[in-house]
């Protein structure tokens, strides 16, 4: 029996506790005493040692999260020596011998040099952070051993970008004469940020883009036979977006090296499946992420798109929520666009985008018919796949659509009782 | 009965005193140096505790994104984040007062506060297990030390159910964010005493929107000698704690056990 660490009694009236940081990670080995999480309740931060020295098996509660107290919100399986658990198992190549077993302390010890992983030394090297200049020294590691997690370094970045973005000198006054004419907008945090990754992502993959033509007939017959039912019923609203997430999450499953990152160590080939969705928000851009799409029915991709988007809007997304896409789709078709080339989501490889879907007359079988059409454009990362493989995959997406509904695609036995496929 | 030794560190950068609480702090839980009680004064500087909600606190208006979409927002641990200037804070923070403030993000309960010249600032680095093991006892204690100093000053004061900090008719004069790590406190509580108010405008202090924050000079009406005042503090901790204060005249030599 594992032991179950309870979010304390920290006082009288305390019934609850946030979680503020989870300081260890599943799989990771702890001395007793050892902090495990910084919680806080009312002006208070504390955090909460482990009571016994074991493995952390189960993490039950996320970071932002607030639970009563007397809640379980982690597992420890007593004396059970670490298992190695990857520090950042979605970036291992694959393909590439397990890790070493780390070498306790010696990254810590002085005179020697330190170890980074080899994503930390790439996104150190992506974004400037010098080895030789020791700004790595800098960065401090939450990691076991005060390893540089990805997080340490990114967090670093932000930190220091900042720092730096705020030394720089103010706009210069545009001159008199046009100034009457001009206005400078002073551009907020958030559109700095957008800038700044979109500006990098063309830096660094060389985008293309591929378009093609989707028959949205049987999925329109589909969703306008079941989309009053599930309003009703559950308060969904059946939009066109799940049905191309499930059939992107269907085919990156098919066609992985779509939901890969390009490193200098290899192609990372994720095998989950954490497709993101852009959502338009006032002044910018934010991409929550759907996790396991590819382990999600229909109505589940319905209801998640639904309330991350709602949340997005009200700024109420939680930071992980925001994080470990694979794959992103960007639905601009909302604004009447039919096509666009979408800027890849950086480390992703790919990034497809709906157009607007509209009635078109077109060909089929040598007779004129009106048909619902979209245009779905994939931008993809050259330097990890070719056209071919690209056309493939939008071949297969294209295939899943015009065929929903025909071979029971999608049926999700949790679902029952919509129409009979879900 | 206990010691408790008091340091009047007069007028410090934010920056430094928090450095020189995590020495005190790393001291005090390796039961190095006895319990001490820092009263202090800091130059203009906002800072933003780790509030319960969401994790960062919000400034006025919320004009600024402190949680930048597709970035990791979580930097406060890292000590100390300092923002100079206006860094970061182009658009609400303008102001001549706020030019010169400083700005940190802070590994304490809270939310939003500004510090400066004129508020009293007592951070207690104490082994809290001694006087309570209930978290939230030590916040009523921290209040009750701020509310017998102000009652020295025939200035009564009230708790707000659900508001942590001390209240005159409604206004707020006294704020509290403390960390607690093994049982040993570290920030602490500030007391408004001359300190100019307009500051607090730019923010939404303790995430309490539409909260009037008050002082002493402004309820009396006359500016108040700060050293009477930091007796008085320095008194009522004392009671309250039930502690026996010594005076350090080095402040920067602690006393070890």
């Amino acid at each position: 029996m594992p032991k179950e660490v309870i979010m304390p009694q920290m006082g009288e009236s305390v019934v609850e506790g946030t979680i503020l940081k989870w300081l260890i990670q599943e799989g990771q080995r702890v001395e007793k005493d050892q902090s495990l999480v910084e919680i806080s309740t009312d002006k208070v931060d504390t955090e909460i040692p482990s009571p016994v020295s074991g493995l952390v098996t189960k993490i039950l509660h996320h970071a932002d999260e607030t639970v009563p107290v007397g809640t379980v919100i982690v597992l420890i399986e007593e004396g059970i020596e670490g298992v190695k658990v990857p520090q950042v198992p979605e970036t291992l190549p694959a393909g590439l011998p397990p890790k070493k077993p780390r070498e306790e302390g010696v990254e810590q010890r002085p005179g020697l040099e330190k170890r980074y992983s080899p994503l930390v030394r790439r996104l150190a090297k992506e974004y400037g952070v010098g080895l030789e200049k020791g700004d790595l020294e800098r960065v401090r590691g939450t990691g076991t051993g005060g390893r540089i997690t990805k997080e340490d370094l990114l967090g670093y970045i932000e930190a220091t970008q900042k720092t730096t973005l705020s030394a720089r000198p103010k706009i210069v006054e545009t001159k008199e004469a046009e100034g009457l004419k001009e206005e400078v907008i002073p551009v907020s945090s958030k559109r700095k940020i957008i800038a700044e990754r979109m500006v990098q992502s063309k830096r660094t993959a060389p985008h293309v883009t591929s378009t093609f033509e989707v028959d949205m007939g049987r999925v329109a017959r589909y969703r306008d036979a079941n989309k009053d039912a599930l309003l009703k019923g559950q308060g969904v609203h059946l939009t066109y977006l799940p049905f191309i997430l499930s059939a992107a999450a269907s085919a990156l499953k098919e066609y992985p090296l779509l939901n890969s990152s390009w490193s200098e160590d290899g192609t990372v080939v994720k095998r989950y499946v954490h497709i993101g969705i852009a959502v338009s928000i006032e002044d910018g851009l934010i991409v929550p992420v759907i996790r396991d799409a590819d382990r999600k029915g229909l109505l589940e991709l319905a209801k998640e798109s639904q309330d991350l988007a709602k949340r997005a809007r009200e700024k109420k997304l939680k930071v992980n929520e925001v994080q470990g896409g694979t794959f992103t789709i960007t639905n601009y078709g909302i604004g009447g666009s039919l096509f666009g080339t979408p800027i890849i989501l950086q480390p992703q490889t790919g990034i497809l985008g709906i157009g607007a879907i509209c009635k078109r007359a077109v060909v089929i079988e040598d007779a004129i018919a009106i048909r619902p059409m979209v245009y779905l454009s994939l931008s993809f990362d050259h330097r990890v796949i070719d056209g071919a493989q690209a056309d493939q995959f939008l071949s297969r997406i294209r295939e899943i659509l015009e065929g929903w509904g025909e071979k029971g695609e999608k049926v999700s036995g949790t679902e029952s009782g919509f129409g009979g496929i879900w | 009965m206990r010691r408790c030794q008091v340091l009047n560190l007069g007028l410090v950068e934010y920056g430094k005193a928090w450095e020189f609480q995590r020495d005190l702090f790393r001291a005090r839980s390796q039961n190095e140096i006895i319990d001490t009680f820092l009263i202090l004064q800091h130059p203009p500087t906002y800072t933003f505790g780790r509030c319960s909600q969401g994790g960062r606190s919000i400034l006025s208006e919320e004009k600024i994104p402190l949680n930048p979409p597709l970035l990791k927002g979580e930097s406060s641990l890292t000590p100390p984040f300092r923002k100079g200037g206006m860094g970061g804070f182009d658009r609400s923070l303008s102001g001549e007062d706020i030019e010169h403030a400083d700005i940190y993000w802070v590994d304490r309960g809270g939310g939003a506060t500004y510090h400066g010249p004129g508020q009293i600032v007592g951070y207690p680095i104490i082994g809290l297990k001694d006087y309570t093991t209930d978290l939230h006892a030590y916040l009523r204690m921290l209040e009750e030390v701020m509310m017998g100093t102000l009652k020295g000053f025939q200035i009564e004061s009230q708790r707000l159910k659900g508001y942590t900090g001390v209240w005159v008719e409604g206004e707020k004069i006294g704020s509290i964010g403390v960390r607690v790590i093994r049982g040993v406190t570290m920030h602490g509580f500030s007391l408004n005493v001359n300190n100019d108010l307009a500051p607090f405008d730019k923010i939404v202090p303790c995430n309490i929107r539409g909260v009037r924050m008050t002082s002493m000079s402004r309820i009396l009406r006359s500016e108040l000698i700060m050293s009477e005042v930091e007796e008085g503090v320095t008194d009522h901790f004392a009671r309250v704690f039930d502690v026996k204060m010594e005076r350090v005249s080095n402040p920067l030599q602690p006393c070890l056990v």
